[in-house]
């Protein structure tokens, strides 16, 4: 072991193939420098089982660790702290009883799903409404105040203070937000796409969907958006709309501990999930007004647990919220029932404008350019937010921070539009406030209109404006800005959204290439510079995000012309390809920062000589049929093994040290709990203690926050006593031969959605156990290479 | 050779049945009708009265339209138009119509003998009124005066559209709007009504003006009490303009004695603006108010404060550097731990492999 460690890493472990011992493992080539493999593939018994190795990121471990350099970033590790989902039914004996019961039941329930996706999409579009209402009074607020004292300055000559008063406001609302998300619910910080992304995928992350994170994270997007960052409030409305499924669905609230006791069928892992993906949809539906991009958006994101029935009550929901959302804003801003407002985000129409034949080969090199942009983007980000998850993580310092981007944000953009002279004549006026700075009377700055604006109003500007409205210089000087100001503001602790900042990014230097194209080659008939503005616009998103047939279709709906389906999904299938050459979309590099054990769609490509055995936590907990509370306890408190479902074995065989026992069942760690706080304990049953048995509602009660076993107080005396495992563990869950692939083990998981698998030899005694950790630690080094890693375990 | 040759000849034959035929129900029925037409032209007057001066005019050409009515060589269109039982050969018959409509076009006005000559009448307005309206609008495109130079062209038009669509033809019970407007895909005088009312409506034309009570079912136009005022402030600063223009040696002079008229269009419209969408004339007339003092008199007064926005500028760029470096400086790294995995050790049951 430690001559391994020592030895240089080399590809496939050569230094080591003469040791007998060595696994299977190591005849694949491993990524080694960046992995202590020798110290945690193999069990040493004289170590207790449990222990830390401290972990600093950058610097030496203060252990001696054999790992010959220490990872750069969280990125390389995965999280104790997720875990995963329950999508699989425990079909124990309650559940049988019940599902007999309920035979009846079952059409009331399907109907109930049907109010609930209708209820969310209502819920969703409304806080849309109140997103946009807020953005829009703020921002108007603001923007008047400040233009008032722009205007009568540029005359007296005091500009100092309008650019002082603009850079106190934003920095003022910007640290409103960043309290409400460093203080309240960190987990609303980002636009909350991984978080959702991860959820769906079968993750629990914790507080993602709880009512505060969802108050945390409106208020604190409609704060970032007026106070000028470079932010959208897309992202973050997906979110939204993920929590109000989640709430929705369970009736009920912990934070709140109000109970309406209704849709208590509804409050398993599995239901929930279902809704949360309607949820999500929903956000996409009320910030896009592209309700078939949000149903696309879910089964990108979730899709291995997908069915028609599901798919259709999504639809549902996200057309639903398309409606309500068109209507009250309709109402707002006072033309009722027109339906002119179909989200929150809506690129307007692009009518009489198409595009030619020839221009097709254009879009693909704009492709290009949005794939390494999108690249050099990620790159840039990732490497901040590593800086900032090892320097800049209190709360404080974080508000700060946030503070320090919205002062410079402001200031990079007074002075642009302080330094610009590019003034274009007032015709019909091209913005809400056309801002005159330093131009004649009659005229506006353009600079202004694109600074002095919410970025979705910048967005649109910059689609449809004649093709004469921008001068080069601008154009180039607002694109370079704004990059810089999107790449640093991501990954601030405040709710933003990345998909406007990555839109207007791409729209400029669209736009430009479109100028640029027709001043090259004037005698050809070009298509209009808002055309390229939007292609540009989905190659910088495509090669942020790395998103493709969802984003393809939101685009497509958010434009409402079907004719740009081809160049869209052209443009974003080359920036999708561009970029995975270099890294992977933003929303992965987060969630890798973040640690999550995420299960990807493919099992890595060189995964089938990996086996079951090497995949698998070894010597596992395991209970008796009939169980001690003592041992039960004992095994709940164990701190390492958090497992959240225990192999039920006959009695095992002491003398065998690979196996352990028999297995008959596998009971859930939420069950053993209900059971203690219930205290079904054999004896008291005997002496009729027990006014009657549990149900499978007994257990949904308790969902989604089960009591800690530190929390249960128990007697000495209790602890002697024992329980029946046997009605509620599950009979047959699904197990696993050792001899099974890592391949296989992981198609299995990924389509079922497991949490737990239990490893079993040819006589059917228990192994081991695969979690979701234990098949997410092995991953591609890169996007390009097929050599596996393996990822380490913290806290 | 032999086919298309059969089929021709089907063809010609066809025709002349339908001709004849056509001859026999058109010409009875056309003879009705002119005479019923004569009959009731006065009666069609009465619901209409445009302006003085028409009524001679039209019936004077009614006269003339009743001859060509009963001129020979229409029966073409006779058929084409009357009942719509030769389907099957229309092509024909379109082509050898309009062969003749353009030869009469040239000439005179063809008076159909199945539009009744009241809206006919009606027609012949509506065509006059556009095309006045078409040329005040053009005359006033620059500078842009169309609210307030072609309103009356433009109540005109639209009290001529108003009566083709209200009233009926005496005879046959029909309404105008179903014979002129409703009759053909072409709809020449449909799209030429939305053709002027969009132009109108583009200029926001409407806010120029106080809009009276309905007499007679038309809108009474006059300018607002808020045009009135603009257009006078207007007049002033461009009479001063004017006043001290040809002294060229001495630009400043007219910056100073211009500038409290100036100001106060200025402050005007920007509390007109404030209140209500603004008519295109007035829009315009500031425009290329502001652009004469600012362009070509260059009276603008602009300070710039740029060392003290460069000072602020730069000390709050600066900021985010010190605090980057002091967080890394003061801030003790996060150390995470990492948790020792269970894992299956092969050594205890080397046999397993093989």
């Amino acid at each position: 072991m430690s001559s391994a460690s020592n030895g240089r890493p080399t590809d496939g472990g050569v230094d080591r193939t003469a040791d007998e011992k060595t696994p299977l493992l190591y005849n694949r080539r491993c990524r080694q420098e960046s992995i202590g493999i020798d110290n945690t593939i193999q069990f040493d018994p004289e170590e207790p089982d449990y222990d830390s190795v401290i972990y600093s990121p950058g610097g030496s471990p203060e252990k001696e660790s054999p790992q010959e350099k220490a990872t750069e970033d969280t990125a390389k590790l995965l999280s104790a702290k997720y875990e995963g989902l329950d999508y699989d039914l425990v079909e124990n004996s309650l559940f049988v009883k019940e599902a007999a019961a309920n035979n009846k039941k079952l059409i009331r329930i399907n109907i109930n799903r049907w109010v609930v996706m209708l209820m969310i999409g209502i819920l969703t579009a409304l806080v849309g409404v109140v997103i946009d209402i807020l953005v829009h009074q703020l921002a108007g607020l603001k923007y008047s105040l400040l233009k008032s004292w722009i205007d009568s300055c540029v005359e007296e000559g005091c500009l100092a203070i309008p650019f002082a008063l603009w850079v106190a406001i934003d920095a003022l609302f910007v640290c409103f937000a960043a309290i409400l998300v460093a203080y309240g619910e960190p987990v609303a910080a980002g636009s909350g796409i991984p978080q959702i992304k991860c959820y769906l995928n079968g993750v629990k992350v914790p507080h993602v969907v709880r009512i505060k994170t969802l108050i945390s994270k409106v208020i604190g997007v409609v704060f970032s958006v007026a106070g000028g960052l470079a932010v959208g409030k897309e992202g973050p409305m997906i979110h939204s709309g993920a929590v109000i499924a989640a709430g929705v669905s369970q009736g009920m609230s912990t934070t709140f501990k109000r109970d309406l006791k209704i849709f208590k069928y509804f409050r398993t892992d599995t239901e929930k999930r279902d809704f949360v993906s309607g949820g999500a949809a929903a956000g996409v539906s009320a910030a896009f007004g592209a309700p078939v991009g949000g149903v696309l958006f879910s089964l990108e994101e979730g899709a291995s647990f997908w069915n028609q029935a599901l798919t259709w009550r999504i639809f549902f929901c996200s057309v639903t919220t398309l409606f309500t959302l068109n209507i009250v804003l309709s109402v707002y801003f006072g033309r009722p029932g027109e339906l002119a407002y179909p989200g929150l985000l809506n690129f307007g129409r692009f009518t009489g404008v198409s595009y030619f034949w020839y221009e097709i080969p254009l879009f693909l090199l704009m492709g290009v350019a949005g794939g390494l942009s999108g690249a050099l983007f990620n790159f840039v980000n990732h490497k901040i937010c590593i800086f900032r998850m090892k320097y800049v993580y209190k709360p404080f310092m974080q508000v700060v921070e946030a503070m320090m981007v919205a002062i410079v944000t402001a200031t990079l953009a007074f002075v642009s539009i302080y330094v610009s002279r590019d003034c274009k004549p007032l015709g019909q006026d091209p913005s809400e406030k056309p801002l005159q700075f330093f131009c004649s009377d009659g005229e506006y700055s353009t600079m202004a209109t694109m600074m002095f604006q919410t970025p979705e109003q910048s967005v649109k500007s910059l689609f449809h404006d004649p093709p004469n409205s921008y001068n080069i210089v601008t154009l180039s000087v607002f694109c370079v800005i704004y990059f810089i100001l999107a790449c640093w503001t991501y990954g601030l602790s405040v709710p933003s959204g990345l998909f406007i900042p990555s839109l207007l990014c791409g729209a400029g230097w669209g736009r430009l290439f479109g100028i640029g194209v027709s001043h090259l080659v004037p005698n050809i008939a070009w298509s209009a510079p808002g055309i390229y503005a939007l292609m540009g616009a989905a190659a910088q998103l495509g090669g942020v995000v790395r998103m493709t047939i969802s984003l393809t279709v939101i685009l497509m709906e958010a434009t409402g012309n079907v004719s740009y389906g081809l160049p869209l999904m052209l443009v974003l299938l080359i920036a999708k390809w561009v970029g995975d050459i270099f890294n992977e979309g933003l929303y992965d590099i987060h969630i890798r920062l973040m640690s999550v054990p995420i299960l990807g769609w493919e099992p890595p490509a060189t995964s089938t000589t990996i086996s079951a055995r090497q995949v698998m936590s070894h010597p596992v907990t395991t209970l008796q049929q009939v169980e001690k509370v003592g041992r039960i306890v004992e095994a709940l408190k164990e701190p390492h093994s958090n497992h959240n479902g225990f192999p039920v074995v006959d009695v095992p065989d002491e003398t065998d040290q690979v196996t352990s026992g028999r297995f008959r069942g596998l009971i859930l760690r939420s069950h053993l709990l209900v059971l203690i706080k219930r205290k079904m304990f054999l004896e008291r049953g005997q002496t009729g203690a027990i006014r009657r048995n549990l149900e499978m509602k007994d257990f949904r009660e308790a969902y989604p926050r089960f009591p800690s076993i530190h929390e249960l107080n128990i007697s000495p005396e209790e602890m002697e006593c024992s329980i029946d495992l046997r009605p509620y563990m599950n009979p047959a869950p699904y197990t696993v031969s050792e001899d099974a692939s890592l391949h296989r083990v992981f198609r299995l998981f990924r389509a079922l959605g497991l949490r737990h698998l239990v490893v079993v030899n040819k006589d059917n005694l228990v192994m081991g156990i695969v979690t979701r950790k234990d098949l997410a630690r092995y991953r591609l080094v890169s996007l390009r290479s097929l050599d596996l890693e393996e990822l380490q375990m913290s806290h | 050779m032999n086919v298309t040759f059969r089929v021709k000849i089907l063809h010609v034959l066809c025709v002349t049945v339908l001709i004849i035929s056509a001859c026999k129900y058109g010409f009875a029925e056309e003879f009705d009708r002119t005479s019923d037409k004569l009959g009731s032209s006065e009666e069609g007057d009465r619901g209409f009265d445009i302006l003085p001066g028409d009524e001679a005019e039209v019936t004077s050409q009614e006269m003339e339209e009743t001859t060509h009515v009963t001129t020979p060589g229409r029966e073409e269109q006779t058929v084409w138009s009357s009942k719509g039982f030769q389907v099957d050969h229309s092509n024909l018959t379109t082509t050898q119509s309009t062969y003749d409509s353009t030869i009469y076009a040239s000439t005179t006005i063809v008076p159909s003998p199945f539009i009744h000559s009241h809206c006919e009448r009606l027609l012949r307005k509506l065509g006059e009124s556009a095309s006045r309206f078409t040329h005040c609008s053009i005359l006033h495109a620059r500078p842009l005066g169309l609210c307030s130079g072609c309103m009356y062209e433009y109540t005109d038009f639209m009290k001529v559209f108003e009566a083709i669509i209200k009233e009926k033809d005496p005879t046959e019970g029909k309404s105008c709007e179903e014979v002129l407007l409703a009759s053909d895909m072409t709809q020449i005088v449909v799209k030429t009504h939305q053709f002027i009312q969009s132009l109108w409506e583009a200029s926001t034309c409407e806010q120029c003006f106080d809009i009276g009570p309905e007499v007679n079912g038309t809108l009474n136009y006059s300018l607002s009490n808020n045009t009135l005022h603009f257009q006078e402030m207007a007049n002033k600063t461009l009479l001063c303009f004017a006043q001290h223009n040809n002294d060229t040696s001495n630009l400043p002079d007219v910056c100073k004695a211009c500038k409290k008229p100036y100001d106060d269009l200025n402050n005007l419209y920007n509390s007109l603006k404030e209140t209500a969408k603004l008519c295109v004339d007035i829009v315009d007339s500031m425009n290329s108010t502001r652009y004469t003092w600012s362009h070509r008199f260059k009276c603008l007064k602009q300070e710039q404060d740029t060392v003290a926005v460069a000072a602020i500028a730069v000390g709050l760029c600066i900021l985010p550097v010190f605090f980057y470096i002091g967080s890394k400086i003061n801030v003790e790294k996060i150390e995470k731990k990492l948790l020792k995995q269970k894992r299956f050790r092969p050594l205890d049951s080397a046999g397993l492999f093989q």
